[in-house]
C-alpha cells in the first residue's frame, strides 16, 4: 500500500500544513475542523474561510464536544454549499455524516473529507475538570478503547492521515484523494507497511477490550429488571438523544405531548394498575425506543455517554446493541454513502431465524 | 397558627400522613420524591403500602416537581384529589405554569417544607459529597409560598415532625385525622436567610454578569455543546418545540456562506450563546432559581447561578416575584402605557 509519509514534530501541526497546503494552493474555499475556545478551556467546530484563524485550528483536539456531523447537518440540512469544503473528520464522525446523508439531513456535494487516525477522545467532564491530567488511558472514553474502526478502512473518506510516532502517514482513499497530493506536490508512493502493522496492533489491542466490555454489557443487561438496573440513575432529561449525531428528529416521539401525554384521570388510572408509577413515565421505553430507532446506524461514538449528566454508560450498551443489530443484516454504519439503511429496505424473503418458532 | 405533631423523622412523618390521607380516601395518589435503587424519581402511588418507600426529604431533585405536576395536569384539571411534596421553589414554578396555562391545582392538596436545599444530582454517580447545588445555598426563598401544609424542615433537628396548616383546604383534608394538634410558629433558623443573602452576594459580585459583554458571555458558554438540556430540564420552559430546535431557527446554507464570508469564520451549529440569551429573555422573568439547569448541564456551566443573577435584575425591574402569589399577573402578560421609562432614550 503506497502513500505519503511526513516527518512532523508535533502531529497537529502537521496535519494543520497540509490543510493550509490544500487552502493555499486553491485546492479547497474552507475547512471545517475542531478549533479552541478563546479562553482554551475546550473546542468547538469551526468554520473557516480566513487563513490566519485557520492556521489556529487543533484538527484532532484530545476531546469530541460535539459530533462534527452535527456541525455539517446544521451547515446542510437545507441545501447543498456552492463552495468546496474539506471537513476534517474523525472516523467516527464521517461514518455519522454518512448516515445522516442517507437520511436526507446531510447534502454531500461539495464536500470533501479528511479523516484521521483517531487515539481516542477524552470524557468531556474529565477534560474540562483535570485540564492538566487528561492524557492517560482511563480517562479516555470506554467506546473509544473499544472502537475498532479508528482508521481508513472501510471509511469512504477522500484523503486519510494515519499517525505514527513522529510521522503521519498520507493515504488517498480515491482519486480525488490522490488529486489533493499532487496538488500539494506529493505523491503517493512511499511504503506503509509500518503504518498498517501500527494499526494491526491497535486493532488487536482495542478488539480484545471490545469483546471484554460487551461481554460485562450483556452481563449486565439481560432481562428487563437488570436493564431497569443498568438505567437506574436515568432521570429522563434525552440528553443521549440530543446529543446523538444519528438522532436527528427535530422532535423525539417521547417528546411530542400528543403521543406520549395522556389525561390526568389516564396517569391516576395506570398508577391504580400498577399501585404506583414513576413520573415521567416511559424512562426503560424511551431508552428502547431510541434504540430501536437508531441502533442500526449506531457508530458507536460514545457522545451519549459524555452528554448524560448522570454518566450512566448509554454508550456501551447502545454500541453493543448497533454492532449485533447491524451483523444480523450484514451492514455497517458509514462504510459506504450508497449501501441503503437495512430500515429503508424491503425483502420479502429474510430474517426467517427470528421468527417466532413456538407459532 | 395550628400545625399537627408527629413523633417521628421528617420522612417517616410525611408517610405517616400522607398514608393517613390515602387509607381515609381522602386522597385517590401522592406525588412524592421516592428512592429507587441509587438514583431517584417522583413517583405518582396509590397503593398506601408503597409509602414506605418515599422519600420526600432526601436532599435530590431529579426533575423539577412543579414541571412533573404541570405534566400530570396539563390536559385536564385533577378529578380525584391528590396530595404533592415539592419543595418551595418547585412550587413556585408550579404557580408560573398556571399562570403559563400549563398547570391546574384542581384537586391538588400541596404539601411544602422549609427547604434546606438539594445537593446536585450527579453527586449520585461520582460520590462528590453533601455540598448543596450552589442555586440552594444563594436561595432566600426557603419557605414556601401559600402551601396547605409546610413540614419545618430547615434547621430542625429532625426528630419530631411539625407540619403548618396554612389554608382551609389543608385544614378540610386533615379533617377527622388522628393526629396531635397543636399550636406553632413558622420558624427558620436564625440567621439562615441573612447568611444566604450575603452567599448570593459573594456568588454575583464573583460572576458579575452586569459586566459580561460579548466577550464574557463567550467566555461562559463557550464550552456549550447546544444541547438544551438545560431548557428540558427548567420547569419554566414549557414549549412543546423551542424555538432554538425549529426550523424558523435554522438558515440555508446560502446564508451561512454570507456570514462566513463576512466574519472569516462560523461556528457550526450556530446559535450557541444566542440560544441561552433567547431562553434568558423567554424565562427570566418567571425563574424561580432552582438550579436543575446547571444539574443537567453536561459540562458543568453555572447556568442556574447566571439565570438567577439576571433574573433578580428583570424581576426587581417590575417588582414581581414568581410563584408568590397567583394573582400577580405575569409582566408579559400586563400592558401598561406609561412604564419603564427610565430605560428608554435619555
Amino acid at each position: 500500500m503506497k502513500g505519503k509519509i511526513v516527518k512532523v514534530e508535533e502531529i497537529n501541526q502537521g496535519i494543520k500544513e497540509i490543510i493550509l497546503k490544500l487552502f493555499d494552493r486553491g485546492i479547497i474555499d474552507a475547512v471545517l475542523s475542531p478549533h479552541p475556545l478563546p479562553n482554551g478551556e475546550s473546542f468547538a467546530h469551526l468554520l473557516i474561510k480566513d487563513r490566519g484563524i485557520l492556521t489556529q485550528t487543533v484538527p484532532l483536539p484530545p476531546i469530541m464536544p460535539i459530533s462534527g456531523a452535527k456541525a455539517l447537518r446544521d451547515l446542510t440540512r437545507l441545501g447543498k454549499i456552492d463552495f468546496r469544503l474539506l471537513a476534517v473528520m474523525r472516523p467516527c464522525e464521517l461514518r455519522a455524516t454518512i448516515e445522516l446523508s442517507k437520511l436526507n439531513q446531510i447534502v454531500l456535494e461539495n464536500i470533501s473529507f479528511l479523516t484521521l487516525d483517531c487515539p481516542g477522545v477524552v470524557r468531556i467532564r474529565e477534560y474540562l475538570n483535570h485540564p492538566n491530567q487528561y492524557a492517560r488511558d482511563d480517562a479516555l472514553r470506554s467506546t473509544c478503547l473499544a472502537c475498532v474502526h479508528f482508521s481508513f478502512k472501510n471509511l469512504p473518506s477522500d484523503l486519510h492521515i494515519g499517525i505514527g510516532k513522529g510521522e503521519i502517514y498520507l493515504y488517498p482513499q480515491n482519486e480525488k484523494g490522490r488529486e489533493f497530493l499532487t496538488g500539494i506536490d506529493l505523491s503517493p508512493t512511499d511504503d506503509l507497511s509500518n503504518w498498517l502493522e501500527q494499526i494491526a496492533t491497535t486493532e488487536k489491542k482495542r478488539m480484545a477490550y471490545r469483546e471484554k466490555l460487551f461481554q460485562e454489557i450483556r452481563n449486565k443487561t439481560k432481562g428487563l429488571e437488570a436493564l431497569d438496573r443498568y438505567f437506574e440513575l436515568c432521570i429522563n432529561c434525552h440528553n443521549c438523544m440530543r446529543v446523538c449525531p444519528i438522532c436527528y428528529c427535530r422532535q423525539c416521539f417521547f417528546e411530542n405531548p400528543d403521543q406520549t401525554r395522556i389525561e390526568a384521570g389516564g396517569y391516576l388510572n395506570l398508577a391504580r394498575k400498577k399501585k404506583g408509577i414513576r413520573f415521567p413515565t416511559d424512562r426503560i421505553l424511551f431508552h428502547l425506543g431510541r434504540m430501536s430507532h437508531m441502533a442500526l446506524s449506531c457508530i458507536g461514538c460514545g457522545n451519549c455517554g459524555d452528554g448524560c449528566p448522570m454518566e450512566i454508560p448509554v454508550g456501551e450498551i447502545f454500541s453493543l446493541i448497533g454492532a449485533e443489530t447491524q451483523k444480523m443484516f450484514d451492514y455497517q454504519p458509514g462504510r459506504d454513502p450508497t449501501e441503503p439503511i437495512p430500515v429503508l429496505t424491503y425483502r420479502e424473503d429474510e430474517l426467517h431465524e427470528y421468527e417466532d418458532v413456538n407459532r | 397558627m395550628k400545625a399537627i405533631r408527629i413523633n417521628q423523622p421528617f420522612n417517616e412523618s410525611l408517610r405517616e400522613l400522607l398514608r393517613s390521607l390515602l387509607e381515609k380516601g381522602k386522597v385517590g395518589a401522592v406525588f412524592a420524591l421516592t428512592r429507587i435503587g441509587s438514583g431517584y424519581s417522583y413517583t405518582l402511588i396509590t397503593d398506601p403500602k408503597l409509602l414506605d418507600q418515599i422519600t420526600p426529604i432526601d436532599p435530590y431533585m431529579p426533575v423539577g416537581g412543579g414541571k412533573m405536576l404541570s405534566r400530570l395536569t396539563m390536559i385536564e384539571p385533577l378529578t380525584q384529589p391528590i396530595a404533592a411534596v415539592i419543595r418551595p421553589c418547585e412550587l413556585r414554578s408550579l404557580y408560573e405554569l398556571v399562570k403559563l396555562e400549563q398547570a391546574n391545582l384542581d384537586n391538588l392538596l400541596i404539601i411544602s417544607l422549609t427547604c434546606p436545599g438539594v445537593r446536585p444530582i450527579r453527586g449520585l454517580a461520582t460520590d462528590r459529597g453533601e455540598t448543596l447545588r450552589e442555586c440552594c445555598q444563594i436561595c432566600d426563598r426557603f419557605i414556601p409560598e401559600k402551601s396547605d401544609l409546610t413540614l419545618l424542615c430547615a434547621g430542625e433537628d429532625g426528630n419530631v415532625s411539625t407540619i403548618l396548616i396554612n389554608t382551609e383546604q389543608g385544614e378540610r383534608f386533615l379533617e377527622g385525622l388522628p393526629f396531635d394538634y397543636v399550636e406553632a410558629e413558622l420558624k427558620v433558623p436564625e440567621g439562615l436567610k441573612e447568611s444566604r443573602k450575603k452567599k448570593r452576594q459573594e456568588t454575583f459580585s464573583r460572576l458579575k454578569p452586569e459586566d459580561l459583554g460579548m466577550e464574557g458571555l463567550i467566555n461562559i458558554f463557550g464550552r456549550c455543546i447546544g444541547c438544551h438540556a438545560c431548557g428540558r430540564a427548567c420547569p419554566i420552559c414549557y414549549c412543546n418545540l423551542c424555538y432554538f430546535d425549529s426550523e424558523e431557527s435554522e438558515s440555508h446554507p446560502k446564508e451561512l456562506a454570507t456570514d462566513l464570508e463576512l466574519k472569516g469564520a462560523l461556528r457550526l451549529p450556530t446559535n450557541t450563546i444566542f440560544y441561552h440569551l433567547g431562553r434568558m429573555i423567554h424565562v427570566s422573568l418567571s425563574c424561580v432559581g432552582c438550579g436543575m439547569c446547571s444539574d443537567v448541564c453536561p459540562v458543568e456551566i453555572p447556568v442556574g447561578t447566571i439565570f438567577t443573577r439576571i433574573a433578580e435584575s428583570g424581576q426587581k425591574l417590575f417588582d414581581y416575584i414568581p410563584g408568590r402569589d397567583l394573582e400577580e399577573k405575569l409582566p408579559t402578560s400586563t400592558f401598561k402605557i406609561e412604564e419603564l421609562k427610565d430605560l428608554g432614550e435619555a
